[in-house]
């Protein structure tokens, strides 16, 4: 069955009808890739700079020398983790409850993207605890919790996969991912309720960050760099589940990158 | 920039086997995803254009 080349665009009466049009796939695609070329370009320069003030420009730790210098991808890493497990969740949460396909298929685009930063925060993280606290790995509240993120990502991607009718793998995994929020703020307050190994929180909401300001710089630029990447990867993701879900669609036809 | 600093940033303080290992596997992963989807989108792409090709194939 094939749908309208382009879905009209209802008449509106304001500005929050313009954006709900969006969720059409046949819209949303070409956005989606100039999006993601845009943010993509970002990422380089954000990278470039943040890499560039972190191994070269800040100064070394007098305590840890320069091993510290894991932070400027470990800390990135981690806060993508949590940061795209809430998007995946809230993507999935609406897709779930306004029964709109392309919410669903965010989700799907956020999962696989997630789980590489959680597997980096562990990996990095290991390389950091190794030579600052003679351990690859401790089963510290927060650590344990980030392994426990790994697998709620897995988990997600591996049940929507096992279930074949494509909206029923996304209303199961919808419940999976909302299910496993709860871990992400056990994650980020780990280490203020329980004793852990993992130092507590440098950065905070409330107070001024206790790190000096190139060392902060190149850690904010890594931390926006790894943003950047992360939403023009899932959208690029998104253009191409777009196309596995609706391959029969008329407006997929006329695309240039189809009917050349 | 001449040879001692050059060395001294790739020993990283005599950090350079936690160092290295860390953010090589965190920008290599990151290009092999970027890449890796950009494949994913050619394929489906071109499962679309051989489903066209043979059910739109003039008799």
């Amino acid at each position: 069955m094939t749908s309208a080349v382009l879905p009209s665009a209802p008449r509106t009466r304001g500005a929050s009808s313009n954006w709900r049009r969006f969720a059409a796939p046949a819209l949303f695609y070409p956005l989606a890739g100039r999006l993601s070329r845009a943010l993509f370009v970002l990422t380089l320069l954000l990278f470039a700079a943040g890499l560039w003030v972190g191994l070269v420009h800040a100064p070394t730790d007098h305590q840890q020398g320069d091993a510290y210098r894991i932070i400027f991808v470990h800390v990135p890493a981690a806060w993508m983790s949590m940061v795209l497990y809430l998007a995946m969740a809230f993507w999935a949460g609406v897709g779930l409850v306004f029964n709109t396909r392309l919410s669903a298929m965010m989700a799907r685009a956020l999962a696989p993207t997630g789980a590489l930063f959680t597997l980096l925060a562990l990996w990095t993280g290991a390389f950091w605890g190794r030579p600052t606290w003679g351990a690859w790995w401790v089963w510290d509240a927060r650590l344990t919790s980030e392994l426990l993120l790994l697998f709620l990502y897995l988990g997600f991607m591996l049940l929507q996969s096992s279930i074949d009718d494509a909206r029923r793998a996304d209303r199961a995994g919808a419940v999976l991912a909302l299910v496993g929020v709860v871990n992400v703020p056990v994650i980020y307050f780990s280490v203020k309720w329980w004793n852990t190994l993992h130092q507590g929180a440098t950065i905070n909401l409330d107070r001024a960050p206790s790190m000096a300001p190139d060392m902060l710089a190149g850690l904010l630029l890594c931390a926006l760099g790894a943003w950047a990447y992360s939403a023009a990867v899932a959208l690029r993701r998104l253009r191409a589940i777009v196309l596995e879900r609706e391959p029969n669609a008329a407006w997929v036809a006329s695309l240039p990158e189809v009917s050349r | 920039m001449n040879t001692a600093d050059w060395n001294a940033f790739w020993a990283m303080g005599g950090y350079a086997l936690y160092v290295w290992p860390s953010v090589g596997v965190f920008v290599g992963g990151l290009v092999v995803e970027w890449v890796a989807t950009g494949r994913r989108r050619q394929r489906a792409i071109a499962a679309i254009r051989r489903r066209l090709a043979a059910s739109g194939a003039p008799r």
